[in-house]
């Protein structure tokens, strides 16, 4: 673990990619802002700048990107009540009131220390527990990761709120339907192509993730117009935080990385349900003369969700660099970066690409500290861009994802796609289906494939492999547990009439 | 009908094509006697969607169907939508993809800047040029910067077309 902690710090420490992490979180922090485009949006945008860089760099500079976007979707939480990521929507519980108190500068730095503290927190939890991971993944046989990729489909509907569950499952359904669209490589077959050469590659991820997020996320800003919100000034002097404000956070802090970590290894959990269990958990611990206050401007309602989301982006990777198995839609997008980069993210990783392995780790606790050194004497310059008019704010937003996309095929053809998926998930959107599950069904789609396909030619084109070895049983029984759980659950409390209801 | 029932019926005729055009998929003698080939995740993924649109049609409305959840911020609230300006901005990209190769990067882009910010509501011709010329200068010396050509235009392919 030390040698690969010295690996990863040797690759780091580079001028080059310590400006990455620098330049990273700036960028991040600079898109997260903007209300609509959070952390995916923000990744997606920097995935074609990467392309050239190495590995290792790629990966660095993209994990600054999610940061620094976690952190300015708080910013605009805070400052104006829009949460741009459903991540950062706990935050504007305590943080907003704490603004429209006169405190938005406590509140920023309040956001600031804990997104630091559970960022670095869970980034030893990360360190400590990859390798352990990692070497247990190694066992893994293709029926294994079939049954993984199941599980990891399911998780996301899963977790998905009441009333969202079967629209999660079908656009997971949509997402796998996608992914066969091109050449099926192992056949050389072209499926779902209609004749058209444009489509024999199949969909671009970036593509699907530019259309589905930031250029939906613009429609929706256009569609859903609010009032501008009235403009602010911060100094630096109101900034600082008070001894009473720093020992009613510390606990705070502590309980919650631990919280959002554990709920961001799980494969589809995330931050959105980390932040908002552990502004739960506070609220609950706090006592009667405490509880009132959340809801009002809290300092501690403020400090568990942003600890909690930030831990829990790091949890995220654990799946990701151990399993291949994207914790997030953010990650899935990670994982599509990777294996754009040519490389194939799972147990292997570990041994075959170390210094991409440890340096994405390594990069995650510089990354805090130069988001920490970089965000608290910006803040109050990073707020103006708020005070960009929508007018030219919407159409730059949509020009940067067009741009996105045709520097990589230089094909005007997929702008044209991007248009027809961006209105169709605009309306999906807006009838509360989730895009999340869309992107991860696309990119587990070809895995799952590859893997049905390999574990079958083992086991003699039969059904064996589905219970030949204990692990694929365990990870199938799991899988039919998570699809069956809120369908029994609605049947038990529901009754006949709500049998349905809460799916 | 709640709101999940046309999108559920739309989900169920969506993947019943697509199941249809899985058939289709040309396979080789060697393939069609595999246990799996090009056509068997096709298949499932269709029988899995249109059961779970059959059951979307069938449920009953919740009271929480425009709940947020995991990488959806659609923030979808009760006030009226403003339909037009998103339409026309979607039709500004769409010719923007039409215009790109003809037209070039510097003139094309501008005037998809110009027309959005009109859409949106600006008037002041001097505020839109002021925001969308260094975008578009800037972007321009970026990419010059990093090696990457983007389309200068091809000015005359439209007398060509004339003739």
């Amino acid at each position: 673990m030390l040698d690969g902690l010295l690996l990863g710090l040797g690759t780091v420490l580079t001028l080059q990619n310590l400006a990455l992490v620098f330049a990273g979180c700036a960028a991040g922090t600079l898109i997260g802002m903007l209300p609509g485009l959070g952390p995916i949006s923000a990744i997606a945008l920097m995935i074609p700048v990467t392309y050239g860089a190495d590995p290792a760099s790629g990966m660095i500079l993209l994990a600054g990107v999610y940061y620094g976007a976690i952190f300015g979707g708080s910013t605009s939480s805070i400052l104006i009540n829009a949460p741009g990521v459903a991540g950062t929507v706990a935050t504007t519980f305590d943080g907003y009131p704490m603004a429209r108190q006169g405190f938005a500068g406590k509140a920023l730095a309040t956001a600031a220390w804990s997104s630091f503290a559970g960022g670095t927190l869970a980034a030893v939890f990360l360190v400590v527990s990859v390798p352990v991971l990692a070497d247990l993944a190694l066992v893994f046989r293709s029926a294994d990761y079939f049954a993984l990729m199941l599980l990891g489909l399911s998780l996301v509907s899963a977790f998905s709120p009441p009333g969202q569950y079967l629209k999660a499952l079908l656009m997971t359904c949509l997402g796998l339907a996608l992914s066969t669209v091109g050449t099926d490589l192992s056949a050389g077959v072209q499926r779902f192509t209609f004749g058209r050469m444009d489509l024999i590659d199949g969909i671009s991820f970036l593509l699907l993730a530019m259309a589905t997020f930031a250029l939906a996320e613009a429609v929706l800003m256009v569609l859903n117009r609010q009032a501008p919100p009235d403009r602010l000034r911060l100094r630096r002097r109101d900034m600082r935080l008070n001894r009473d404000d720093v020992r009613s956070i510390v606990p705070v802090i502590s309980r919650s990385s631990v919280l959002g970590f554990l709920i961001g290894v799980l494969p589809g959990a995330g931050a959105t349900i980390a932040s908002f269990l552990a502004y739960g958990t506070e609220r609950k611990l706090a006592g009667s003369k405490e509880q009132p206050g959340f809801g009002e401007g809290s300092i501690k309602g403020l400090a568990a969700p942003e600890t909690a989301n930030n831990a829990a982006c790091t949890g995220s990777f654990v799946p990701l660099l151990t399993l291949g198995i994207p914790g997030s839609g953010t990650t899935a997008i990670l994982l599509g970066a990777l294996i754009a980069y040519g490389i194939q993210p799972g147990p292997r990783l570990f041994i075959d690409e170390p210094e991409v392995f440890w340096s994405v780790i390594v990069s995650m606790y510089i990354g805090n500290v130069i988001l920490l050194a970089l965000n608290l004497p910006l803040i109050p310059w990073i707020a103006r861009l708020l005070d960009i008019p929508r007018p030219f704010l919407v159409p730059a937003i949509m020009f940067f994802s067009l741009m996105g996309v045709y520097l990589v095929s230089f094909n005007t053809f997929d702008l044209q796609m991007m248009v027809i998926i961006a209105a169709i998930a605009t309306i999906l959107r807006l009838l509360a289906f989730p895009m999340a599950p869309l992107l991860l069904g696309f990119i587990l789609g070809g895995m799952l494939e590859d893997n049905l396909r390999r574990a079958l030619l083992i086991s003699e084109n039969g059904p064996s492999f589905l219970w030949e070895r204990p692990t694929t049983l365990v990870l199938l029984s799991m899988t039919a547990a998570v699809i069956l759980a809120p369908a029994i659950r609605a049947v038990v409390t529901g009754g006949l009439a709500g049998r349905f209801r809460n799916l | 009908m709640n709101n999940s029932r046309i999108p559920g019926l739309i989900f169920l005729t969506l993947f019943l094509a697509y199941g249809y055009f899985a058939t289709a998929i040309p396979l080789d003698y060697f393939s069609l006697r595999e246990s799996f080939n090009a056509r068997t995740l096709p298949l499932i993924i269709s029988l899995c969607g249109a059961v779970i649109s059959l059951l979307l049609i069938l449920a009953p409305p919740t009271p929480d169907e425009d709940a947020d959840g995991p990488g959806n911020s659609a923030g979808t609230d009760h006030s009226p939508l403003h339909i037009l300006p998103a339409v026309l901005l979607l039709l500004s990209m769409s010719f923007y993809g039409l215009i790109l190769d003809r037209l070039g990067f510097v003139v094309s882009t501008l005037l998809f800047l110009c027309a959005g910010a009109v859409i949106l509501g600006e008037r002041r011709p001097l505020q839109i040029l002021l925001a969308s010329v260094p975008l578009v200068t800037g972007f321009w010396i970026l990419m010059s910067l990093l090696g990457i050509s983007l389309p200068s235009g091809d000015w005359f392919a439209f007398t060509e077309t004339a003739y």
